[in-house]
């Protein structure tokens, strides 16, 4: 009786060391991660909840995580350089780092890559489709599985489109002029054939000064620029003075960057998002 | 007689070593010029970009291939390939045409995307032509995310 409990337990522990374990930097690769694996295999995130990926460094806890994980799944075109090159550095052992940007068609080029591909549907579900197929490599056996419900996640992003599509219909947006706060929203609202026709803080998360924001002023007067996307989350306080100033509608778009980490939150944030930009496009 | 062994040197008045000085900085800066107009032809002849415009398109036909893919993994898709079947993308109302059993394109202003089954994969690429072209057109073609 004793012989037979020892081997289930080493069973046990043999199934559990065995399922893959998948470490991530940022909230969205949780969500396509967490979809892709089901229930065979773990989520990590490398650094707990609440921490700004701009300007993050890796504690030695943290390290110490990464040593722990069979992949790592990364943005690795700038957005998560705090891990990235912490990776580069180290190269740990037994550790594949799975670039999810890999096959995507990027905005911009060389140190001027857009690396918001994570706030869209479509640059979103290549990521995904690059993940699966890379943890389908690391675990042959589970390879279906995981492309099953890449496939199956893909469906679901793709149906969150369905409210921006149906405002479109019938409708000549060509006139519409957009700006947003900082260059997220590139992939998303390119999807939909829109594009931004300024840009206004200086670089992400820094507040323009006194002269930048009443050139920003001028230029949302001089473009007739109707619509301004800005963040979420984020302190804006010249985004009031703006909207005062010109009269522009103003919309809060996600980042998915923030809050705890969860499996639903892309399809809830990016779904919040195409319901505001449905909205804009009204 | 001591005096006659004295060689007497001329003091120079400077003009050689200037003109060996001023042929020298111009064959430097002769040199330079020509490796800077080197790098520029250089940069001139880099690999061309898709137009941003263009990169959710490329984003959905990379899509398109692994969902082909899959599907045909899973058996619900097989030769001969039919346009009808593969879930391809459009853009401003317009389609891939199917240009021959494996190979479907798509011309968008002056960039041609294809998409091409090989014996054991689908591919796609696109390339910069105004003219309509099957996937075996003498073009340069570039990958999706080039």
């Amino acid at each position: 009786m004793r012989y037979l409990l020892l081997s289930l337990l080493v069973l046990i522990s043999t199934h559990a060391s065995a399922r893959l374990q998948v470490g991530i930097t940022l909230h969205p690769y949780y969500s396509y991660v967490s979809h892709i694996l089901g229930d065979r295999g773990d989520v990590l995130p490398l650094v707990e909840a609440g921490f700004n990926p701009h300007n993050y460094q890796l504690s030695p806890a943290d390290i110490e995580r990464l040593n722990s994980l069979d992949a790592l799944v990364v943005n690795g075109i700038g957005h998560d350089l705090f891990a990235t090159n912490t990776v580069d550095r180290l190269q740990p052992d037994n550790l594949t780092v799975i670039y999810a940007n890999k096959d995507v068609p990027l905005i911009g080029h060389d140190e001027k890559v857009n690396p918001h591909s994570f706030v869209s549907i479509d640059a979103g579900i290549r990521q995904v489709y690059t993940i699966a197929k890379a943890l389908g490599e690391l675990d042959p056996d589970n390879k279906t599985y995981f492309l099953k419900n890449a496939l199956a996640y893909a469906k679901t992003l793709r149906a969150l489109k369905t409210p921006v599509q149906q405002a479109l219909l019938d409708k000549d947006v060509s006139n519409l002029r957009i700006a947003s706060t900082h260059g997220a929203y590139a992939y998303l609202l390119q999807e939909f054939g829109l594009t931004v026709s300024a840009v206004i803080e200086p670089a992400h998360g820094v507040s323009p000064t006194a002269s930048q924001l009443e050139d920003t002023i001028d230029t949302i007067r001089k473009q007739n620029i109707d619509v301004l996307f800005t963040e979420l989350n984020m302190e804006n306080r010249y985004v009031d003075l703006i909207e005062r100033e010109t009269g522009i509608k103003v919309y809060y778009f996600s980042h998915m960057t923030h809050g705890d980490y969860s499996k639903d939150q892309v399809e809830r944030e990016m779904g919040n998002n195409l319901a505001k930009l449905a909205e804009a496009l009204q | 007689m001591p005096s006659s062994e004295i060689e007497v040197i001329l003091p120079a008045n400077g003009r050689g070593e200037t003109r060996n000085f001023l042929l020298i900085c111009a064959a430097i800066i002769a040199t330079a010029m020509t490796l800077l107009s080197l790098i520029q032809k250089a940069d001139g002849q880099t690999v061309p970009e898709l137009p941003t415009s263009l990169s959710n398109m490329a984003t959905q036909i990379s899509n398109a291939i692994e969902e082909i893919t899959l599907l045909e993994e899973a058996g619900m898709l097989s030769e001969p390939y039919q346009l009808g079947d593969l879930p391809l993308p459009a853009l401003n109302g317009q389609r891939f045409q199917q240009q021959e059993e494996r190979c479907f394109t798509l011309l968008q202003g002056q960039y041609l995307f294809i998409i091409e089954r090989h014996d054991d994969t689908w591919d796609a690429h696109w390339a910069v032509t105004d003219q309509p072209a099957d996937c075996h057109a003498p073009l340069t073609w570039h990958s999706l995310n080039q």
